[in-house]
């Protein structure tokens, strides 16, 4: 098991008297190799909980166990760290080094790696994110694309077990988000763990778990074509779902026993097929015997 | 095709937001120097050989008195600019925002330099006011020590990247990492630093035009202090908040790549001192050794004896 | 012919003019824009799209070419640029970054205060610019460090509508919002543009508004025409319907084909039938329904359908 979460709770000012809670009693669990999206409203505590994961925050009640490891324990810090790599949203505020190479070296620098495999990390990070050749690049002169590849690849080094994205494609145009997004599928496929905050619930479609959050608590958890369909209850905790769903609860509306469950592009496609397809061929039977088709 | 800099960046293939000439350009005054990604004989030099050069030549500089000395000193400084591949015109253009500063307090060497020497000869009087060959040659020493000093900041900076500053100080400072010296930590609040100027700079850009956008009038006309820095608000509330979150996400992203300081770090890149680097501190090191010798031993005087008696 | 708010010719910008880095952001740009219109500007990242931004109220000045404003042209000594930017109301990305005041009321009144009005017409504009953008009056004594990013964005936004614009320019409005800010947001923008009750039969819409933006989702949501925006030149331009309809030309230029426009095209494809132009989900809902109904072809509900292909 990756992660395993007990009893979590969290306050930002838990010092006052009657303290805001971000998290209340969040209790879940994450294997290697799992693709996770966790949606939910602004102040949801998404990325509180995202920050959980690689000790940047710690529980105020409850334990996080990450790698077998409680990240209350001081001197572990480095081991959790080194497994739960995190990329940020915004491209340009979390690269600390001048130049692309200097970058993705400084995570396994700091681990005290040896010179000759940091660079053989290095080489490897880069080519996983499709950043070849640009080693001497300074950093100022990449993409705001590129730049949230630099930081997979930063990541990449340390050789981490699961990608933490914190609404990593928000600052991101079309191309660079696809290109984004293949990177990290590429990666899943390889047998990484990708946790991954988003608000973007046709991003959120992709992968093999959701997980909402509304006021600091678990609403809802399982794979996507159960949670993203049950449009009612999303409505309630403040999110819509994917294009395709909302697509077809319209056609829905007017066309009573449509149904609502269909989640993908093809699954859609393919009913709208079937019935027109399914009317022409009953009305073809129907001129073949002679009766007045329902031409309009 | 990029350039990096200490101070300018410019990259046409990335269509970077540059500001053009105009009232919300930023940019110009924060020009040092220019590094470009041609690979010339200087660049290849350890970054820490960089570094002491620099040291040199500013002790050089200020340690020699006479003229001749600077003159030595700026002679090699010219010669480096071709192993730069600087083009003489682009590494002396520094000087030019600093020239007239610096014949300002000629001109005051000129007419304040007490007169009281012996061999002091007065070669123009009105009224109160005397210029005598100690004032001359006091002037004509400050603009050439001026000019050799920031001609050989411009050369070094021409060859050093951010990086190697970073790089360079760190490795220096190493060995005194024993101490208790934070090596690694001042390297890095550098490195960042000189990174973060042009981001800076550019957010307050940004933010001028839209303050402007929307009524902010930067004070252009207002004489009282206190007012002026009322209209700048606009400017550094915004700044300083964004400044502070940005330093914020940059904490989180080291501690997220488990960064504990300096301790035990292990470097992909370990400086290692060439013979060609040995060259060039040992060149340079002559031509200190030359200028001090050269003040030293009064070449000067000897100099000015012998334009005087052609003059 | 009532004369265009905002009128851009042939406009040309090159950063770095006349020097080895030249940059050229923007080459033969015309753009028009009448009172009532709300006009799209798509680009992609790179595009040019900020420069031509800052080109709408007087940041910067056209290298080439003529920007008019209400007729006036920028370039001209007497036009008070101030009274254009009063007059276009330009909204940068992030705009809540520019929040620096304590109160939410005292940044919203922050524009109308610089002109020097009267209390009681800062007043009036600041409670009318907080309605404009769906917040209460009394919100203006909440503190902006406790605003949240949607709720701040509102505020720099009434900041503007404050200063009472005939034209706003908008980039890239819904940047990082939440979906339920987004919505919000569009519902604002689209009262703004219809205005006050018209004073009369027959007055027309005095207001305009430009979105400059590379999400697709807000153009088509929002606007009536629009320009596509590419390497610094003008790609296409027309009705929101015909430009986003060339689903090939917006993919080569970096812009996401709407969900709905390349789902119908998907259906289209299947049963090889004429496509229909669907911008939105509701749209494309009523086309399929139709389809369904009896339909045998893929109709627009009012009877138009396109030639397949991409345009």
């Amino acid at each position: 098991m990756l992660v395993r979460i007990e009893h979590l709770s969290f306050s930002y000012n838990e010092a006052q008297r009657s303290p805001s809670y971000a998290l209340t009693d969040v209790n879940l669990t994450i294997d290697d190799g799992e693709y996770v999206a966790i949606a939910g409203h602004n102040g949801s505590g998404k990325t509180t909980l995202l920050k959980h994961l690689n000790a940047l925050l710690l529980p105020v009640e409850g334990n996080v166990w990450v790698s077998g490891l409680n990240t209350r324990e001081r001197g572990r810090l480095t081991d959790v760290r080194r497994a739960m790599g995190m990329v940020f949203q915004d491209p340009a505020a979390q690269i600390i080094q001048s130049t692309v190479e200097e970058e993705v070296a400084f995570g396994p620098e700091n681990l005290g790696v040896s010179p000759e495999e940091i660079a053989l990390r290095v080489a490897r990070a880069l080519r996983a994110s499709g950043l070849e050749g640009l080693g001497e690049r300074p950093c100022g002169f990449l993409s705001i694309g590129q730049k949230q590849l630099l930081s997979i690849a930063a990541t990449l080094a340390m050789e981490p077990r699961c990608l933490l994205l914190d609404e990593a494609t928000s600052m991101l145009d079309w191309p660079a988000r696809v290109r984004f997004i293949e990177t990290i599928e590429g990666l899943h496929r390889r047998g990484m763990a990708v946790v991954s905050v988003t608000q973007d619930m046709d991003e959120a479609a992709r992968a093999e778990r959701v997980i909402v959050l509304s006021e600091g608590r678990v609403a809802m958890d399982g794979p996507p074509r159960e949670i993203l369909t049950r449009v009612d209850r999303l409505a309630v905790l403040g999110l819509e779902p994917p294009s395709t769903v909302r697509l077809a609860r319209k056609i829905g509306e007017t066309l009573h026993g449509f149904p609502s469950d269909l989640f993908t592009v093809s699954e859609l496609a393919d009913e709208i097929e079937r019935r027109v397809r399914g009317k022409r061929h009953r009305k073809g039977l129907r001129s073949h015997v002679g009766a007045k088709g329902k031409n309009a | 095709m990029g350039k990096d800099t200490m101070g300018e960046r410019t990259d046409p293939a990335a269509k970077t937001r540059r500001e053009g000439r105009l009232e919300f350009d930023l940019f110009d005054g924060i020009r040092i120097g220019r590094y470009s990604e041609v690979h010339a004989p200087l660049h290849a030099l350890d970054a820490r050989v960089k570094l002491l050069l620099g040291v040199l030549l500013i002790a050089g500089a200020a340690a020699s008195q006479g003229i001749s000395s600077q003159l030595l000193i700026l002679c090699a400084v010219t010669a480096g600019f071709p192993a730069a591949r600087v083009r003489l015109s682009e590494g002396f253009r520094p000087l030019i925002p600093v020239l007239p500063f610096v014949f300002a307090l000629a001109l005051l060497q000129l007419f304040a330099v007490p007169q009281f020497r012996a061999d002091a000869r007065v070669l123009w009087e009105w009224g109160l006011l005397k210029i005598s060959t100690r004032g001359l040659a006091a002037g004509v020493l400050l603009v050439t020590r001026f000019t050799a000093i920031v001609a050989g900041m411009s050369l070094l900076s021409a060859i050093t990247t951010a990086s190697d500053l970073a790089s360079g100080i760190e490795h220096l400072l190493r060995p005194l990492q024993k101490m208790g010296v934070p090596a690694h930590e001042f390297s890095l609040v550098l490195g960042i630093s000189i990174r973060f100027v042009p981001v800076l700079t550019e957010e307050a850009s940004r933010l001028m035009k839209a303050q402007a956008s929307r009524g902010a009038d930067f004070g252009y006309h207002k004489t009282n202090f206190v007012k002026k820095m009322r209209t700048m608000l606009p400017l550094l509330v915004p700044l300083f908040l964004t400044s502070l979150r940005r330093a914020q996400n940059l904490v989180e992203a080291m501690e997220s790549r488990c960064y504990t300081g300096g301790k035990g770090r292990t470097y992909m890149r370990r400086p290692k001192a060439h013979p060609a680097d040995l060259f060039a501190l040992a060149c340079a090191a002559c031509v200190v050794g030359g200028a001090v010798v050269l003040s030293v031993f009064g070449a000067d005087a000897r100099m000015w004896r012998w334009l005087g008696k052609v003059l | 012919m009532p004369v265009p708010l905002i009128e851009i010719r042939d406009l040309s910008y090159v950063y770095n003019r006349g020097t080895r880095l030249a940059v050229c952001a923007l080459e033969q740009i015309s753009v028009e824009v009448s009172a009532g219109e709300v006009v799209g500007i798509l680009g992609a990242n790179g595009s040019g799209k900020s420069t031509l931004l800052c080109h709408m109220n007087g940041l910067f000045k056209p290298q080439t070419g003529v920007v008019r404003v209400d007729g006036r042209s920028l370039a001209d000594r007497s036009t008070d640029i101030r009274a254009v930017r009063r007059r276009v109301g330009l909204v940068f990305q992030n705009p809540e970054d520019q929040v620096f005041e304590r109160f939410a009321g005292d940044d919203v009144a922050f524009g109308p205060r610089s002109l020097g009005l009267p209390r009681e017409e800062v007043r009036r504009r600041v409670k009318e610019a907080m309605e404009a953008v769906g917040l209460p009056f009394a919100f203006k004594d909440r503190l902006t460090e406790e605003l949240s990013r949607g709720q701040k964005r509102r505020i720099a936004l009434a900041g503007i509508l404050a200063l009472e614009p005939g034209l706003l320019v908008l980039d890239e409005p819904t940047a990082n919002l939440d979906p339920m800010g987004r919505r919000d947001l569009i519902a604002s923008l689209k009262g703004w543009v219809l205005g006050p009750a018209p004073r009369g039969p027959g007055r027309a819409r005095e207001r305009a508004v430009v979105i400059v933006s590379h999400a697709i989702d807000d153009i088509v949501e929002l606007a009536d025409r629009v320009y596509l925006l590419a390497a610094g030149k003008i790609v296409a331009e027309g009705p929101v319907r015909e430009v986003l309809a060339r689903r090939a030309v917006l993919a080569k230029n970096g812009i996401q084909t709407p969900f709905c426009a390349s789902f119908m095209a998907e259906l289209a494809n299947r049963l090889k039938s004429p496509t229909v132009d669907a911008m939105t989900i509701d749209e494309a809902a009523s086309a399929v329904a139709e389809l369904l109904k009896g339909n045998n072809r893929l109709q627009h509900p009012m009877g138009k359908a396109r030639p397949s292909g991409n345009g």
